[in-house]
């Protein structure tokens, strides 16, 4: 080989090498760029961390660019590329920040030397939100023309720019002045013209009054472009479709308006965009109420018509797919733009329960049909006869919340359903509801296979003194089978007795410590002594005087638990204190 | 990066914006007393008290932003005015004053002009001499300045020559520029007219492509304003509806701009004007081609255009910013200020600084361009003129001045007289002296000229009509009335 092909090739590799480095180099910042917008995405923009990526990438980009002059970046929809080469492939296709400037038309980056950090950090906030929102307000584009970045430039794909424009109007008329020429100067002060021209004097006064603004019209000015700062898109909107629709005098102008905010009711909900969506619901309504007052009954009549289709079978169907599809949904404004639908659409709201796939949309249909109210129980209650067990817990939910004994017959339905699930959730509501028909249905689970059901029936009793529950109790806790309960349902029980029949107990309590029998002797002490605890919780004079008794008869361990448990109490009873939660704690088990 | 770094670099960006915000309040009052300054030395002597009472408040800026900055120093960038490193913004307190300036350093091949700690009352005065009488036909301006100052021994001020070659002044607007600027302008044209069909057959529209357009607009105008009055001053156009689209966004734009309004807000005012009279696309062609009068029911089916237009941009079905304005524009730009328009309203409101704008804008096209509603054309000036006097509840009064302040009396496109017989073409408003602008003359008595040649009013001594005396405008001619087409001279 000779000397000279070695130095080629030495001059090669060396090249070789600077580019690898450039291209290291070029990576570096790349990197780092995808990164700060990762963590801008996650943190607050005033966290130490974002803030900490964001200067660190200023400083190696502008070390960058001090070399280089400039950072080049190709891009295409998952990947950025540098002199050609791909620098950044990203793992999802359709998400990132290669895909959000790919989506709106750009196509190549450059950033160049003696960029501010100001303009980096516009540039990183333009990206940050355009890939945190779903549906972005502006394109990229936009966004960053608006921002003025001088050192930033952008190559991007517009249909338009490329688009041909030879099929333009192309202006008319002679271009030969001499016609011109000659009547307008021959002509000049022999014929009167058509329009009258200006005298100097004219214009002059015109320059005079033209010359200066007055301080106060400046004021003006300032002002008006002050006030146009708080410029609230939503609410001219709404003036302008109020005004169109007075204007609109013939009810089928009227009638079209109203089907064009149907349509764009439809788009909004298909966007995904419930906050717009339910601000022209909301315009809807008012302005149905606003012709009603005006006694146009034939225009309310059409409003009605709009507010009922917005809120049909087929809407409602829509409605779910989104709320299924999309889990990053704006579920309040979702729930404000159900509860403005019309009253028709419960039926399809309650069918919608069974649909939904997540806790969250459920339990926002949830509380937009309990808005709906006592009003609405008939309606709402035809959920308890759907098949699938969640819906007819939803509903059931529902109704507790809106706590109407109107839907007591309801409850006594679904408190018999095979579902424990169900029946839970009917204790649940029906513990809401007041009045004493409920006392019965609570009675009535004591007797429910499932002994949960029955102590936490047996708690919001407790909660429910009247003679009824009295007498119930007293008879369930004389029975046989009483005392094979467990200590918890039988404390529960003894408790709620003593809480609702106080003194009207106290005898039964007696007869219960003493009672002996001969089989199942542990299980009968057991009942024994929730019965003294159950008699002391009484608390009264007469329990006190039956406590002392004990403590004198019966067996060693009833008198001496009996001894303990009054001396607690009458001193609770001096000292003025009540039944803390703390004494009660003392006295368990 | 370490702690104290961070907070170092934080703390100096925090001093940065200040100082620019600093420089900004400061750059406006600046400004204004620089460009007064400098048109009162043209006209009195140093000594003289007009002069004195405005160098004394110059003087105390300048020392007072010394003081703060270190130096001052005006340079130009890509058509913006600088003070120090801050770019300042173009408003319509300082719009007059900061157009000045660019233009009158551009002249003199000034990119840089520094004034040092130190410099006193005298130095400061002796310089705005020498600025402000410097013969306008000097060939070498700089050098003839520099000379001066080092003569002078102005050791406080230094100087910086324009890098690139200076413009001759005839072809300031270089050929490319206009060229974009035309080609930008027909698709304006042509993305109205897509709109506008598209409106009619019911389908919606991109609005991002609108966007793009408007924001190309925006960015053109900025480099040059006049190539843009210019086009919007031809009208001998047959698809006229969309050419008045197309001027009433050009002309909003130059308004907007000129009330310091930001990129976002120009590009929804560009957008709104474009679209003022979407109203319209679903009216028969024949009647807004009418050749003569409306009669009653035509009127009364013009009349209900504005609603319209609120219609078909709510049936494209987005609500976004752009969107919402426009239908505010559509509704309101027939409106007038004491609301004495059309549609009328229920409720009284104030009319929104858009249509106010848009109004304004409107009305002077459609005036000057006699298709609309008026048939027969007013020339430019009279038009401005019967605005400003016969409607002046009409239309917002300081929005009027500032839109004929931007026109010129004699608008940039507006074809005159001069008293010396020859037939020009307004090419350039002179802001301070508004009844003179630059004229590129195109006819004499043996027709249209081969090579026109440029004319500024404002500067100009000799008349071949009368001698000693100098040209003047004597009048308005419409094109129309013979048929003209003038994009030859412009394009
Ligand atoms: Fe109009
Ligand atoms: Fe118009």
């Amino acid at each position: 080989m000779s000397e000279e092909t070695l130095d080629l090739k030495s001059d090669l590799n060396e090249l070789q090498d600077q580019s690898n480095e450039l291209l290291k180099a070029a990576q570096e910042v790349v990197n780092l760029f995808i990164k700060a917008i990762k963590i801008f995405c996650i943190y607050p923009p005033d966290n130490p961390i974002p803030k900490e990526f964001r200067n660190n990438l200023f400083r190696k980009l502008t070390e960058f660019l001090d070399e280089n002059e400039e950072l080049k970046l190709g891009i295409d929809q998952s990947r950025l590329f540098f002199k050609d080469k791909v620098i950044l492939k990203e793992e999802k296709k359709d998400e990132g920040v290669a895909f959000a400037l790919y989506r709106d038309g750009i196509r190549e980056v450059s950033f160049q030397k003696g960029l501010e950090q100001e303009e980096l950090f516009s540039f990183l906030e333009a990206i940050t939100s355009c890939i945190k929102s779903i549906l972005p307000e502006d394109d990229l584009v936009t966004l960053f023309w608006e921002k003025d970045l001088p050192h930033i430039k952008f190559s991007a794909v517009d249909e338009f720019l490329t688009e041909d424009i030879s099929d333009l109007p192309q202006p008319t008329g002679s271009k030969d002045l001499k016609e011109l020429y000659y009547s307008e100067v021959d002509l000049e002060g022999s014929r009167e013209r058509e329009i009258s021209q200006p005298s100097k004097i004219q214009v002059e006064r015109f320059l005079r009054d033209l010359d200066l603004i007055p301080q106060r019209e400046l004021d003006e000015l300032k002002f008006l472009l002050e006030k146009d700062k708080s410029f609230e898109p939503l609410k001219e909107m709404f003036f302008i479709l109020k005004e169109v629709l007075s204007a609109d005098s013939e009810f089928s102008d009227f009638s079209e308006t109203i089907l064009l905010l149907e349509k764009l009711l439809d788009s909004l909900v298909g966007q995904e965009d419930f906050y717009l969506a339910s601000e022209v619901l909301l315009l809807l309504k008012n302005l149905g109420e606003a012709e009603s007052e005006a006694g146009q009954a034939h225009r309310t009549e059409r409003i009605k018509e709009a507010l009922n289709r917005a809120g049909d079978k087929e809407r409602v169907k829509t409605l779910t797919q989104i709320l299924n599809q999309n889990p990053r949904l704006d579920l309040f404004s979702a729930r404000k733009y159900l509860s403005l639908l019309s009253r028709n659409t419960i039926p399809h709201l309650v069918d919608m329960l069974g649909e939904l796939e997540n806790f969250a949309t459920r339990s926002m249909v949830c509380t937009v049909l309990e808005s709906w109210g006592e009003k609405n129980i008939e309606l709402l209650s035809k959920g308890v006869y759907d098949r699938r067990w969640y819906v007819v817990r939803n509903i059931v939910g529902v109704l507790g919340r809106i706590g109407s004994p109107l839907a007591i017959p309801y409850l006594k339905r679904t408190i018999g359903h095979e579902d424990l699930r169900v029946r839970k959730q009917t204790l649940e509501a029906l513990s809401r509801i007041k009045g004493e028909e409920v006392n019965s249905i609570l009675l009535s689970i004591l007797e429910d296979p499932e002994e949960k059901l029955r102590v936490r029936a047996a708690r919001f009793l407790g909660e429910r003194p009247c003679q009824e529950v009295v007498d119930y109790i007293s008879n369930l806790v004389s029975r046989k089978d009483f005392r094979d309960k467990s200590p918890e349902e039988k404390k529960v029980l003894l408790e709620t007795l003593a809480h609702t029949g106080k003194d009207e107990a106290v005898n039964l309590f007696k007869k219960m410590i003493l009672k002996k029998t001969w089989f199942k002797k542990e299980k009968q002490k057991e009942t024994s002594y929730l019965a003294l605890k159950a008699l002391a919780s009484v608390n009264t004079p007469s329990s006190l005087e039956a406590l002392k008794e004990l403590s004198s008869s019966g067996s060693r361990k009833t008198r001496q638990q009996a001894n303990l448990l009054r001396e607690k109490f009458s001193s609770f009873q001096k000292s003025g204190e009540g039944r803390t939660p703390e004494v009660e704690k003392e006295f368990e088990i | 990066m370490n702690k104290l770094a961070e907070q170092v670099t934080s703390q100096e960006r925090k001093q940065n914006k200040e100082n620019y915000l600093y420089l900004l309040e400061k750059g406006k009052g600046l400004v204004n007393l620089f460009y007064a300054t400098i048109r009162t030395a043209a006209l009195y002597e140093p000594n003289n008290d007009a002069f004195r009472k405005q160098i004394g408040p110059l003087m105390q800026a300048v020392r007072e932003i010394i003081e703060h900055e270190g130096e001052l120093s005006f340079s130009s960038k890509e058509g913006y005015l600088f003070l120090n490193q801050a770019r300042l913004r173009l408003d319509f307190e300082n719009y007059v004053a900061s157009r000045f300036i660019l233009e009158f350093t551009q002249k003199l091949q000034i990119y840089k002009l520094t004034l040092e700690s130190g410099i006193s009352q005298a130095e400061l005065q002796d310089l705005i001499c020498i600025l402000a009488h410097i013969d306008p036909n000097e060939k070498e301006p700089f050098e003839v300045i520099e000379k001066k100052i080092f003569e002078q021994n102005l050791g406080h001020i230094r100087l910086e020559k324009e890098r690139e070659h200076p413009v001759p002044e005839a072809e300031l607007t270089s050929l490319d520029q206009r060229r974009t600027a035309k080609k930008t302008f027909y698709r304006a044209i042509s993305v109205v007219r897509e709109f506008s069909q598209r409106t009619q057959s019911g389908k919606g529209m991109n609005l991002v492509k609108v966007k793009r357009l408007v924001q190309s607009l925006v960015d053109q105008i900025l480099q040059n304003e006049e190539i843009f009055l210019e086009l919007s001053a031809l009208k001998n156009y047959d698809e006229y509806t969309y050419l008045h689209s197309t001027n009433v966004c050009i002309l909003s734009l130059l308004l907007g701009l000129r009330l310091g309004l930001s990129k976002r807000e120009l590009c929804e005012l560009g957008l709104a004007a474009l679209f003022h009279d979407i109203g319209k696309v679903k009216l028969p062609l024949e009647l807004l081609n009418k050749p003569s009068e409306f009669d009653e029911s035509e009127w009364a089916k013009m009349r209900k255009h504005p609603v319209m237009g609120v219609k078909n941009l709510l049936a494209s079905l987005k609500l976004d910013p752009f969107s919402i304005r426009a239908m505010l524009v559509s509704f309101e730009h027939h409106l007038n200020l004491n609301l004495s328009g059309y549609p009328k309203l229920k409720e009284k409101r104030d009319l929104n600084l858009f249509s106010r704008i848009v109004s304004i804008v409107d009305t002077y096209d459609a005036m000057t361009s006699g298709r609309v509603y008026l048939k027969t054309p007013f020339p430019p000036d009279e038009a401005l003129r019967k605005m400003f006097y016969v409607r002046e509840k009409v239309y917002d009064p300081s929005l009027l001045k500032l839109f004929i302040n931007l026109l010129g009396v004699y608008p940039v496109g507006s074809l005159v007289l001069l008293n010396d017989g020859q037939i020009g073409l307004v090419t350039k408003n002179n802001p301070d002296n508004p009844s003179s602008p630059k004229v590129k003359l195109i006819a004499d008595q043996e027709g249209t000229k081969e090579v026109p040649e440029i004319l500024d009013l404002s500067q100009d001594s000799s008349s071949s009509a009368e001698p000693g005396a100098s040209r003047s405008i004597l009048r308005c001619i419409d094109p129309q009335k013979y048929n003209l087409d003038l994009s030859q001279f412009i394009l």
